[in-house]
């Protein structure tokens, strides 16, 4: 199996004033081709800043890290922000769907040619079919997630990165999302989820520990 | 919005209305005069101001022996009083083609009608002179004095037969009839057709830089406010611009978006303000037309292309330039900071 994410000792170091907080501390992070892990940890425990590194929202302070092949700290911000939407897909805690867009036009938001029949095929897929003209104030929380997740497989990504992807879902709904997640990381979508919740970790095939910035398998 | 639309909408309208007066004057000019007018040269009666300057009857005979120009018409214009009202008397060529009621005889204004109860077939008397009461004018001297038209045939006489102007045609070029004039009949002042556009553009070009700075004022309001709709937008929106960038929209893509935003605001506000300004000049010439003897303007003067678009096309600019401090705030936030942004 290749790795599609690799992280070599990685620090963050923030500054907040006179004191620098160590939010990553030579992080070692390797992510196979086809896996589907959870990453655990108390807040401030780094697995937020872990995931934007993995996600290139931000570079770290020391080290390296190689998407896909492709080295992140050599790449200019524009071609971060190519790599970020041809290769990653993104799902957040609180949805973050466009509010005046409907579910389809979330999910075709990231296309570089908006495609209406792809869109809706994926939203078909996470099982929203005729809600395609939904507003998001019209769709329930699970629903509202799961357009978030078909937002995320719009430019066929090779990784997806779930940040609390059940934080704000009740067991049920939260238990589709998992599901689902589960159902495409099967068909060979390589998956990474930060969460508090040892219910939705447990659909993972692996689970890491974090604290105080380091891992511990 | 608001100051965009009511910025475009005051200068649209002040503007307008300062191109429309200057076209229908020029217009009226090209219609109502010869090719050339002449007048004592201390300046005389021209432009509807009636001096003490008046063409003698050696001047006028000399002018209408001069080759150079046929189709000669003599004009006159002074003021009198009916029983203590001033009035201004104004002697029109072509007196049978003004049809009022076919026959010779005075039109009145409305102040005269209001002040001596006249109607059509009144009998008036100006300078011990009879008159019958033909028609009646909505047009005014707009000085407080009561307008009398009639035949400059008539009229004339009635002026101790002092001819305030001369109008006339030009074989040739009327800058040169203009010249011959000028210096073959000593004691005039000719003036050509494009001598008075010129004049009427002249003074109303001062006017409208004028007004058109003031009205820029409140254009430019409309542009700053619009500055600060973009700022709390994009503050609003924080959350949101973290989510573009996120899915991976480049800074450039965000901040191209939030001007095109801006702009738009811009381009649909000078719409709208466009709208309200054409809505009321046409208020405007319904209401004042017929007191400014412009009834039959239309809103196509005051509204040419080249104004419109100006207006439109300089507001969305104005706008999209309003848009770019706001719009690269906007591209340059952090990410994972925007994102948790509430």
């Amino acid at each position: 199996m290749t790795d599609i994410l690799d992280i070599k000792g990685a620090w963050k170091t923030y500054k907040m004033g006179a004191e620098e907080i160590n939010a990553l501390q030579g992080v070692n992070f390797k992510v196979e081709e086809g896996s589907f892990l959870a990453v655990m940890g108390p807040s401030g425990s780094g697995k937020s800043t872990l995931l934007h590194l993995a996600g290139i929202l931000d570079l770290p302070t020391k080290g390296e890290i190689t998407l896909g092949g492709k080295k992140v700290n050599e790449l200019s911000g524009k071609e971060q922000a190519h790599l970020r939407r041809s290769q990653i897909g993104f799902v957040f805690q609180r949805f973050n769907l466009l509010s005046q867009l409907t579910a389809l036009e979330n999910v075709m938001l990231p296309m570089m040619k908006p495609d209406k029949k792809k869109g809706k095929e994926i939203l078909d897929r996470v099982g929203l079919e005729g809600k395609y003209h939904r507003l998001p104030t019209q769709l329930s929380g699970g629903e509202e997630q799961r357009v978030a997740i078909a937002r995320s497989l719009a430019n066929d990504p090779i990784l997806i990165l779930a940040d609390e992807p059940t934080g704000e879902l009740d067991t049920k709904n939260s238990r589709m999302i998992m599901d689902l997640l589960t159902e495409l990381n099967k068909e060979g979508m390589t998956i990474i989820i930060v969460t508090h919740d040892p219910m939705a970790a447990e659909y993972a095939q692996k689970t890491v520990q974090m604290s105080d910035g380091t891992i511990y398998e | 919005m608001l100051g965009i639309i009511i910025g475009v909408a005051t200068l649209v309208l002040l503007i307008g209305a300062g191109t429309g007066m200057q076209s229908y004057m020029k217009e009226q000019t090209e219609t109502m005069m010869g090719d050339i007018s002449i007048y004592n040269s201390s300046g005389g009666a021209f432009m509807g101001s009636s001096g003490d300057a008046y063409l003698n009857n050696d001047t006028v005979s000399k002018i209408k022996n001069m080759s150079q120009l046929y189709d000669i018409k003599e004009e006159t214009q002074f003021t009198s009083e009916m029983n203590r009202t001033p009035i201004y008397v104004l002697g029109i060529n072509n007196w049978d083609q003004v049809k009022f009621n076919g026959t010779p005889g005075v039109v009145v204004d409305q102040s005269l009608v209001d002040t001596f109860g006249y109607k059509i077939g009144s009998k008036i008397t100006i300078k011990d002179k009879d008159f019958t009461v033909t028609g009646i004018t909505k047009e005014t001297t707009g000085m407080g004095m009561g307008l009398v038209f009639l035949d400059v045939e008539k009229a004339i006489p009635l002026n101790d037969n002092k001819v305030t102007s001369i109008s006339a045609s030009a074989r040739g070029d009327p800058e040169t009839a203009k010249k011959d004039v000028e210096s073959q009949v000593p004691g005039t002042m000719a003036m050509t057709q494009s001598d008075f556009t010129k004049q009427i553009d002249d003074m109303m070009n001062g006017i409208m830089l004028f007004i058109g700075a003031i009205a820029s004022i409140g254009l430019l309001v409309g542009v700053i406010s619009i500055v600060n709709i973009m700022l709390v937008n994009v503050t609003e929106r924080t959350r949101e611009i973290g989510v573009l960038k996120a899915i991976g929209f480049t800074n450039q893509e965000v901040l191209g978006s939030i001007l095109m935003e801006a702009g738009l605001l811009g381009f649909m506000g000078s719409l709208v303000g466009l709208v309200m300004a054409a809505i009321l000049l046409q208020l405007g010439i319904i209401l004042f037309g017929p007191q400014l003897g412009m009834e039959d303007v239309s809103l196509a003067y005051m509204l040419p292309a080249w104004l419109v678009l100006v207006v439109v096309g300089g507001a969305t600019l104005l706008s999209v330039l309003a848009g770019l401090y706001p719009a690269w705030r906007a591209s340059r936030l952090n990410v994972v900071e925007a994102l948790r942004y509430d």
